[in-house]
């Protein structure tokens, strides 16, 4: 028997069969030819994956039960918990799909070494949810104010941040699996998951959050490998030209709308959930995104004719002002939301203004009128200042208002006859090339269209176990918070700004 | 005209969670690749190299003090760019692609 890895990986791989007792059909057919051959640059072996994930998870488990014995729960900024109310559950749907999408990828797959890798990624992820719901357990019963983190997966998916999220993370399983494999594999987890599992952990620690720094170093230790998974199947199907303007559009349109999704939901969480704040987002981003992933990544695959997204240079624009404005967004429907908002206080604006130039005049005015509108005895909510809901985008499913509302790229798209709302260019191209996969996508204000606010969070089901509190708050802190009463008396109708677009 | 937003370089890179062993790692490196870039980032470290880094495992686990193989190597490592290619007792990477 071979004793050395090498030897060992290339005789697992020997254990090969075809199906000769029936027809192999993966859910969704391959539009590019993939050879038998590939790469596995980590060699996995299940063997040593497992003595390897047994130490991870010896190691993690191990510093939450430390996390415990000092208490640590409460020493984390409130502002950080409350945004990770959202974003831990959104990164759990994406383990989720994540699971669903090797799944696929192995019976689709026709190689047995890149088949080894992902079927190590599927038991990758499955810890990866494993260990986020550890966190939301240790969250629920020691952070200060646990209402939201019981509802979690639940109170995401009726979201309209869940839809985004649901969005983006069902690419990965659903459509040609080559396109899915670009997807998650090379954009999401060689590109974008160091902006939140690598980078936000920084944050984490400068916010008192040691448990989420460590579980997500954790994770992102098995994504390496998934990156690697990428590389061997981008380089499998590159040896083949007729492959090549496949992956390019896969590239295209995949980069934007990971950028779109991923962004806007990072870029909040490690600004605006941060009260010390190590690093500017913007500066975060050239350096993983546009440094590591374009110029040491995607730029050195050119020879192979590959090329970087079009859109790189929009995408590192709108990182100057998108968080900023999805958390304006967010504070201004934060009755609608399963966590408690923060007001942005002098501190904050000095650090904004200092990282992104313009911000105070940009911004300010809103966080101004904003701390004006948090005692529920005012009876006014920001909600009810605005002249019209924003509508979602298609595509991305983020809020028609980005970059920021006054450079905003709103559009209405006609495909079919019918009109759909598009945030952006990108999306719009993507909407139009790829029309059948967005569609049918329903949105959240048409749901409530016609509805009172007040009935809208009962049907949510973002209320606190006393009946009446609001698990959705406008700040921390409030002497009295809002219930239920307080909303119903505004008489505030939900309506969808899309309505009678279509003469419905 | 405008620039390149993104020019392609020709540098690798690798982030380490920080650790007993990483700390090894970086005292290794210290002494065999001076002209690596190592920034501490709080909870972990970023270390960055032109064309390639080489992590001999036996030359760390002699300054971390116990055995130290590929696979708890890996326990540590939180992200890289560059090609990767494990070996028994030795992880490269590499800024040629293929």
């Amino acid at each position: 028997m071979p004793k050395n890895l090498i030897d060992l990986h290339e005789k697992a791989k020997s254990y090969d069969w075809q199906f000769t007792y029936a027809e192999q059909e993966p859910k969704f057919a391959s539009k590019y030819t993939m050879p038998k051959k590939g790469k596995d640059p980590f060699r996995t072996l299940v063997r040593d994956y497992m003595k390897m994930e047994a130490e991870k998870d010896d190691r993690t488990h191990g510093f939450l039960d430390g996390c415990l014995r000092m208490g640590m729960a409460e020493q984390v900024e409130p502002r950080f918990l409350e945004i990770l109310k959202v974003t831990l559950p959104d990164i759990n749907n994406a383990e989720f799909q994540a699971v669903a999408a090797c799944g696929g990828i192995i019976s689709s797959v026709q190689n047995q070494e890149l088949r080894h890798g992902y079927l190590a990624q599927m038991l990758d992820e499955i810890r990866h949810a494993q260990i986020q719901l550890g966190l939301r357990h240790y969250y629920v019963k020691h952070a200060l104010d646990p209402a939201g983190w019981d509802l979690g997966q639940k109170a995401l998916y009726q979201h309209p941040g869940g839809l985004v999220s649901i969005g983006e993370m069902y690419h990965f399983h659903t459509g040609d699996p080559i396109d899915c494999i670009i997807d998650l594999n090379v954009i999401i987890e060689t590109a974008f998951t160091n902006m939140l599992l690598v980078a936000t952990p920084q944050v984490a620690v400068a916010n008192g959050d040691h448990a989420l720094a460590t579980a997500f170093l954790s994770i992102q230790s098995d994504e390496s490998r998934h990156m690697a998974n990428g590389y061997g199947t981008l380089m499998a199907v590159l040896s083949d030209p007729s492959n090549i303007p496949h992956v390019n559009a896969a590239l295209e349109r995949h980069f934007w709308h990971a950028h779109k999704a991923v962004d806007a939901i990072t870029g909040f969480q490690a600004e605006y959930g941060a009260r010390r704040r190590p690093w500017a987002y913007k500066n975060q981003w050239q350096e993983w995104i546009v440094d590591d992933f374009i110029s040491g990544y995607i730029r050195r695959l050119e020879p192979f004719g590959v090329k970087p997204p079009e859109r790189l240079r929009q995408a590192a624009e709108d990182v100057t002002w998108m968080q900023h404005t999805i958390a304006q967004v967010m504070a201004t429907v934060w009755p609608l939301n399963f966590w408690r908002s923060d007001t942005m206080e002098p501190g904050d604006y000095e650090w904004f203004e200092q990282q992104y130039p313009g911000w105070t005049s940009v911004y300010g005015p809103f966080w101004d009128r904003y701390r004006t509108m948090i005692d529920p005895a005012g009876g006014h909510i920001p909600m009810q200042d605005l002249p019209a809901l924003p509508p979602f985008c298609q595509v991305c499913q983020l809020p028609c208002v980005l970059p920021r509302l006054d450079q905003n790229q709103f559009r209405l798209v006609d495909v079919g006859g019918k009109k759909y709302a598009a945030c952006s260019e990108g999306c719009e191209w993507v909407l139009r090339n790829w029309p059948g996969c967005y569609t049918h996508r329903r949105q959240f204000w048409a749901r409530y269209h016609g509805w009172d606010l007040a009935d809208v969070i009962s049907d949510l089901g973002y209320i606190r176990p006393d009946g009446q509190t609001l698990i959705g708050q406008p700040a921390l802190n409030l002497k009295r918070m809002w219930t239920i009463e307080d909303i119903r008396k505004l008489q505030y109708e939900v309506k969808d700004p899309l309505h009678g677009v279509n003469g419905d | 005209m405008t620039t390149d937003p993104a020019p392609a370089k020709n540098t690798v890179g690798i982030s380490l969670m920080a650790s007993a062993e990483t700390e090894a790692a970086i005292e290794y490196l210290r002494e065999t690749a001076p002209d690596a870039t190592i920034s501490a980032r709080d909870c972990f470290y970023k270390i960055e190299r032109p064309e390639l880094l080489v992590f001999d495992l036996d030359a760390i686990a002699e300054r971390l003090g116990r055995p130290l193989d590929t696979d708890m190597f890996l326990v540590n490592m939180s992200s890289y760019y560059g090609r990767i290619i494990v070996e028994p007792g030795k992880v490269g990477i590499h800024a040629e692609i293929y």
